[in-house]
């Protein structure tokens, strides 16, 4: 991708951050230490993803005299931001007595990365491109065990137990954002490998998954937005409930010989109010007349399905996306 | 001949309730009406067939809502909702032999000749005009709570994850 480009992806990753962070700000949000942790979790990864490149890694070298900084930065950045994440998820399950194992994972990594720059700093004893890639193979392989280990079933759970919608899509693109830094973790480490055997398709491997750090970044981007910027997926997510829910209306209509509900105006399509009644509306008309495809024998499963979704779905919500699933 | 409401008469009648619709409750609505009508009303669940939702009769202090116990509860609101409409739009009633079998009027210990308003689809309808206002005076009011509740859901919700509750408010991502 063009530096250019991947510059105003970085800059709009810091524009989005300060507009969230001063709504909380404004709402008093940062006083609470949860906040404060989750906050701070964000701006390591945001300066993680700022020196994600060897540009931006340059551009902090240049103020120490070209030692690694930035490198040994960005990493710092990783590793302190995953150890955050891993202790916020801890007390999901606080029995998992193994996990007590990653408790001293971050401090040891970090005391490692400190003595390997300092000796860096004084000898200098490898090339730069091959300190850059045992390094990052080393934070690669650190993250991947919390990622493995923790992140994604943690986060899957949470995911599957989310019943806010925009809190469930941010999960979901914080499981994006895991799967695609765990390949790019992969490809990390095989370079860190090769650069040790003394390969030199170090620099191919490791951008071999360059795609996977930028649909990364957009989920990235996502789990950071205000609600009201995702709601339009949202109407997009209630568009797709109410065609479903009108093919089925169709269906039972032409069973019970009923007319079913009004012509829909495109008005009522574009507005997500109107377009919410018009999903209960349709909603209703199914639970008015479904019953009259029970004594058509073509229409027994018909039914059956309708009937096991009504019986098993008390929730409104849970009710309209089971009759989304009836297949027709 | 009974004269039909426009929608924007019924929309006048739903404004003029003076419902706070974002905390919206069944109970809390019903204890309204009963507050603005200065008369009782009971409502009742019972085991109907699966094509009779609700049922609405009137007695000579209190109004009686029957509904179908076996149905969806989202169903059950919409019926008691519309039989409610019937009672705010000021619908008539008919004898409710011309609408139930015998066996039912002796199930719910009602005369012959008692008046009432069933939402079915076993019958026809009695008086669709009046059917299709008390629908609509129910998607006006639904159109208030579900906007409410939609913006609870996408703007103002917090996780359902407890653990991750603290941290999810912490961002303010809500509006």
């Amino acid at each position: 991708m063009p530096v250019e480009i991947v510059w105003l992806l970085k800059a709009g990753l810091w524009v989005i951050f300060f507009i969230t962070l001063s709504r909380a700000y404004k709402k008093h949000k940062l006083s609470d230490v949860s906040a404060r942790r989750m906050w701070s979790m964000f701006l390591l990864w945001n300066i993680a993803f700022t020196l994600w490149d060897e540009s931006g890694e340059v551009l902090i070298d240049g103020f120490f005299n070209g030692l690694p900084v930035g490198l040994f930065l960005k990493s710092a950045c990783v590793v302190l931001t995953f150890h955050n994440y891993y202790l916020m998820l801890k007390p999901m399950k606080p029995y998992m007595q193994h996990y007590r194992l990653l408790d001293g994972l971050a401090p040891i990594m970090l005391a490692v990365g400190l003595i390997a720059f300092i000796v860096y700093s004084v000898f200098q004893s490898l090339p730069y491109a091959d300190l850059r890639y045992l390094v990052v193979a080393v934070r690669d392989l650190t993250m991947l065990v919390y990622v493995l280990s923790i992140f994604i079933p943690f986060t899957l759970v949470m995911w599957k137990n989310e019943h806010n919608w925009s809190l469930k899509f941010k999960q979901f693109a914080a499981l994006t954002c895991f799967t695609c830094y765990s390949l790019v973790a992969f490809s990390g480490i095989g370079a860190g490998v090769v650069t040790l055997v003394g390969d030199t398709e170090a620099e191919a491997i490791a951008s071999s998954t360059d795609p996977a750090v930028y649909v990364g970044f957009v989920a990235f981007m996502v789990t950071l937005m205000p609600y009201r910027w995702l709601s339009f997926l949202f109407h997009l997510e209630r568009l797709w409930v109410y065609c479903r829910l009108r093919h089925l209306e169709n269906a039972i209509s032409r069973v019970a010989r009923i007319a079913s509900t009004s012509t829909i105006a495109l008005t009522q399509l574009i507005n997500p109010n109107e377009l919410e009644l018009v999903v209960y509306r349709t909603l209703i008309s199914i639970l008015d007349h479904y019953h009259a495809t029970q004594s058509i024998p073509t229409c027994v499963h018909l039914y059956e399905q309708i009937q096991a979704v009504v019986n098993q779905n008390r929730d409104y919500t849970d009710l309209v996306k089971g009759l989304t699933r009836v297949k027709i | 001949m009974v004269k039909t409401k426009t929608l924007d008469e019924i929309q006048g009648i739903v404004d003029a309730l003076d419902y706070d619709f974002d905390c919206f409750s069944l109970h809390h609505f019903i204890k309204h009406i009963e507050w603005l009508r200065n008369r009782k009303i009971v409502v009742v669940g019972w085991e109907f067939e699966p094509k009779l939702y609700a049922l609405w009769v009137p007695k000579s202090s209190t109004d009686y809502i029957f509904f179908n116990h076996t149905l969806h509860s989202t169903h059950q609101t919409h019926s008691i909702l519309h039989e409610l409409a019937h009672m705010l739009l000021g619908h008539a009633c008919s004898p409710l032999d011309q609408v139930l079998p015998p066996h039912m009027l002796a199930e719910l210990k009602l005369g012959s000749q008692q008046q009432g308003r069933p939402r079915t689809v076993l019958l026809n309808e009695v008086n669709p005009t009046q059917e299709e206002e008390s629908e609509m005076f129910v998607y006006l009011i639904q159109k208030k709570v579900v906007n409410a509740r939609r913006i609870h859901e996408l703007y103002r919700g917090s996780s359902t994850v407890e653990v991750f509750k603290p941290y999810a408010d912490g961002m303010g991502f809500e509006d």
